[in-house]
Order: C-alpha cells, then structure tokens, then sequence
C-alpha cells in the first residue's frame, strides 16, 4: 500500500500548549480520508503543518515519500479561503495556472475543465460578489489546478447551506487524487471517506479505513423493547446464553450481546435473541440490532475516552 | 526570479483596480494644480482680505509672486500630504496578502517570495513615477501660465527624480513593516512614526544632509535651479542602500514567516 501522507511524532507546541503532540498518520495514496476532531483538536495545525503554512516544532512528514520540498506537491483551502476579490474565476485560476507553469492552450483547456468541474462556468461577476459555497468551489479549483498528488481541504463543508454541502462534498467525492479534509459534520465523512482519522486534544486517537474502524467498534448487540416490564422479567429469566445490560431510562427495555460460544457478531445477536423470543412467545414492541455509525465512534472516542472494549 | 513577471501583471490590475492608481494620481495631480495658483495669487487674497477687512498688516509687505515658489509648493505639499497618501494606501498592500492567506496560495504554486514583494514595489513604483513626471509637467504648464518664466524641463525631470526616490524609500519601508508587523494600525503608525523620526534627523546638520528625507526638501530645489551639492551623491546612494535592505529584509521575513 503506497503511503501518501505520513508523519513522524509530529508536534507544534505555542509556547506551554502542545497543539499537536508526536502524532503518527498515514493516509494511502488515494484515500478520501476525513480528518475528525472537536475545535481545537489540532486538525488545523497538523493540515498547516502539512502544507508548509507553519513550522513543526519537533518530528517530520513526508508527502509522497518525500520530506523536502513538498509544498508543489500538495493542495490546499484554507478554512476561510480568501482570493483577489477584484478578479473573476477565470482570472484567479489563470493567475494561478500561469504561476504553477501552465501556459498556453494547456492553461485555457486546465482552467475550462475546473470552472466546469465547480460549476463556476459562465460566472463572470467579480470574486467579491460571490457567496461562501461559490468561494468553497473556487478554493477546492485553485487547490488542484496543477494536479496535486494531495490535496488538504480545511473545513470546506462545515458552514454552507445544505445546498452548498452538497455540491461541495459532490466534487470533494470527484476528485480523483488523495483527499484529506477535515469538518465536524459526521454523516457527509460516512457517505464520502474510505478513510479516517480522529484527533483530541492533539493527539490522534484512532485512523484507519472506514469500514474496518466502523468493523472494529460494532457492539455486537441488539436492543430489545417489551410491551411491559414482566415480558421483560420473563426474557431475563431464560437469557443464560447473553450478556444482558439493563437500560434505566425505560424499565420495559434490554440491551443483549451474545457471549463467546455464540460467537461475536451481530448476526449471531439477533439470530439467537430472536430464537430464544420466538420459544418463550413474547411479544416485542421493538428489536433493533446496534449499528456503529461514525457519529457513536467519535463520540465514544472523545467524549469518553474510547469504550471499554477497545 | 520566479514569475516575477506574471505577479507583476497582477499588481498592475490590482492598483488599476483597487482605484489606488486613480487616489495617488488625484492627490499629485490636485497638487500640480493647486501648487501654482496658491503661489501666483495666495500674496493678492491675502492683501485682498486683509483690506477688505480693514486690518492692520502692522507695515508688513508680502513678497511679490515668484515662480520658484510654485515648484517650492509643489514639492513641498508631495513631501507631506503626499507621503501622508501614499503610507494610508500601501500600509495595508503586503500585510492583508500575508494575513488572507492569498499570499500562501501563491507561494505554493510557485511564486518565490522574492518575486512577490518585488513585484509589488516594482508595479507601485513605475506607477508613482509616471504620476509624478505627468504631476511636474502639469506643474511647469500652469506655472508657465501663470508666472511665463520655468525652470528647465531637465532640471525639473531630474529634481522630480529624487522626490521618486525620496517616495520609494516610504514605499519599500511600508512592505518592510508589513511583513514584520501584525496589524495594519500598527504599520501606519510606525511609517508615520519613521516619518517624524525622519523630519527630525533632516535638521541635523551633515547627517540630515545625507538621509532620504533631504530628498524630498532641499536637494530637489537645489537641482532645479541647477546647483548640484557635495551631499546630493550621498543622499542618493544612502536612500538607494536603505531600499534595497528593506526591500531584501520584506523578502527575507516573508520567505520565513508562519502564516
């Protein structure tokens, strides 16, 4: 697996406050990878650090295996993209084209492709009439107009309109190139990213690709509501076979995993649970097999520290 | 360097743009004019008014109009209000680019920071310098209407050469403090602060002989009536030396800033 993005006990410490501290990613080549943290986790400073905005105070990275001279070889919108607001779209990219060493028709054909790609076709009033999600639009075009090999998108989604997040998460997803972007929406990194990563308080506390993270965290239960709270009883009384966790806020519900000799997955939860109901005939208002979401990981993660069975 | 050239079309449309070409040209232009008229007739409205008043000019007699004062006026008015326009417009030129984070984009793209602070004080300069050639022909036109007697167009060109350099050297310092500062109000005030330094320094004999400032006072109305000073080399080559530090020190910070 080829690495695209990789740090080595990255650190930036403003004077007592360690805002990234000895942290160790790695993002493969290719990935679409959502870069997950509260405010002030450290996304921002590990991206501007990557981007050679700001200086490491101690420790490394590498872009595409190379530890030098790496700011050609990434792109990068900032959180608040600002542009020359005097200029058009075609202007700014153009200016951008011309200084990354595109000249001629290569330029003309590089510039139509992008305003294409961000549907900013045809928009001929100046920058500065433009609204947040055609500037997000136009920052994602000038990031990748000289075909980076990464691309580092802070914030690009968190404050548009849902109209705007569409569009936007729309051309994150067709980007064709390494993608590391971070936000706090959860549910647009499930839809769009393979990968991901997950930062508090500077320290990285879990990456790797979505599915087997999402894989790694399955509860392995299901939760089971009665009609009452004897239906209940009597479930308990035969239910040897699960590891069962009352619920307080609802006296008429359980939450069961199955134990090892069932074996630990979710399959196994419900297809036992339902058998062991089917033969005492009790009837069930509710049955719902847990399912991790990248929203209860984040939360588990950094509000509790991670769940116990990590 | 770098895509100097393509940086600098852009700083061409920027000051064209911004409406920065168009204030400057105002300011020096609204000077060439009035700089004439206020020397031909400001002795008659004062007499005039006096009169009109009935007061006493206690046995005061105003000088006749000279034409030499209007070149006097002229430059004098550039090496205040001027100055004063010019650190207002450029203080905020290199620090919101540093700041918005445009800067960045570029520099990622390619551009050497050489280039960037180069071309900006490069696009500005030839500005400032077609301004003030079509500025000082405006002034020896009026004056020549007015008075019908001018200094020679050579010593006005050159005379006019050295308030340039006098100007490039509050440009140059404008980019220095925006690179090394944070805040805009911050870079106004240290360029008005240095200008005030500088005005001091001009009345220190021999060594304000020498500094930039004598650039924009004495030296230019002693070229203009054709008289070349001992100091005239060294206040050149002094201001020439301060620009090309501050300008290296703005390329230098620039280039090892965390943005």
């Amino acid at each position: 697996m080829e690495i695209a993005v990789e740090t080595h006990e990255l650190s930036k410490i403003y004077k007592t406050t360690a805002a990234v501290a000895n942290i160790n990613l790695r993002v493969p080549k290719g990935a679409v990878c959502g870069f997950l943290g509260k405010n002030g986790a450290g996304k921002t400073t590990t991206m501007r650090m990557l981007v050679g905005l700001i200086k490491p105070t101690s420790g490394g990275f590498s872009i595409m295996g190379k530890n030098e001279n790496t700011t050609k070889l990434v792109g990068y919108l900032a959180d608040v993209p600002e542009f020359y607001s005097y200029m058009s779209a075609v202007e700014f990219l153009n200016l951008c084209g011309k200084i990354s060493g595109l000249t001629g028709p290569e330029l003309k054909t590089r510039t139509d492709e992008l305003l294409e790609k961000v549907g900013l076709k045809g928009v001929k009033t100046r920058i500065s009439g433009y609204s947040r999600g055609m500037r997000q639009r136009l920052g994602i075009a000038q990031a990748i107009i000289n075909r980076p090999d990464v691309v580092f998108l802070d914030e690009p989604i968190s404050a548009l309109d849902p109209v705007g997040r569409r569009d936007v998460t729309h051309i994150i997803n067709n980007l064709e190139t390494t993608v590391m972007f971070s936000t706090h929406i959860l549910s647009d990194v499930e839809n769009i990213c393979n990968y991901v990563i997950i930062m508090d308080k500077g320290k990285v506390l879990e990456q790797g690709w979505t599915a087997k993270i999402k894989e790694k965290y399955s509860r392995n239960a299901a939760k089971i509501t009665f009609f009452n709270p004897d239906d209940k009883a009597a479930f308990l009384q035969t239910s040897g076979k699960f590891n069962i966790k009352e619920l307080s806020s609802d006296p008429t519900a359980v939450e069961i995993s199955s134990t090892d000799e069932h074996g630990e997955n979710p399959e196994n939860t419900s297809k036992f649970a339902l058998a062991s109901l089917a033969e005492l005939a009790l009837p069930v208002k509710n049955f719902s097999v847990f399912e991790s979401t990248l929203d209860s990981i984040f939360y588990d993660l950094t509000e509790n520290g991670g769940r116990d069975n990590d | 360097m770098t895509n100097f050239t393509i940086f600098l079309r852009k700083e061409i449309t920027e000051i064209i743009r911004t409406k920065w070409l168009l204030v400057i040209a105002c300011v020096f232009g609204g000077f060439s004019i009035l700089s004439p008229l206020t020397a031909r007739y400001v002795s008659e409205i004062l007499s005039f008014t006096l009169d009109a008043l009935g007061e006493d000019t206690f046995g005061l007699a105003l000088p006749p109009p000279d034409f030499t004062q209007s070149y006097m006026q002229f430059y004098g008015d550039i090496g205040q209000m001027g100055v004063i326009a010019l650190i207002l417009l450029s203080m905020n030129v290199l620090l919101r680019e540093l700041k918005s984070g445009t800067a960045f984009t570029m520099f990622m793209k390619g551009l050497a920071p050489g280039a960037f602070v180069l071309a900006k004080f490069t696009a500005r300069a030839v500005a400032l310098l077609l301004i003030l050639l079509v500025a000082v022909s405006m002034v020896q036109f009026y004056t020549y209407l007015l008075f019908e007697q001018i200094f020679p167009f050579a010593n006005l060109i050159s005379s006019a050469l050295l308030v340039w350099l006098y100007l490039l050297f509050i440009l140059s310092f404008m980019l220095f403090a925006g690179a090394l500062l944070k805040s805009t109000a911050i870079v106004a005030l240290l360029a008005f602060g240095l200008w005030i330094i500088m005005l001091i320094i001009g009345a220190i004999p021999r060594i304000g002989q020498i500094m930039p400032v004598a650039l924009s006072g004495v030296r230019p109305f002693e070229v203009l009536s054709g008289y070349h000073s001992e100091y005239l080399f060294w206040s050149i080559l002094v201001a020439v030396i301060l620009i090309a530090v501050l300008l290296v020190g703005c390329a230098r910070i620039v280039k090892n800033k965390e943005m």
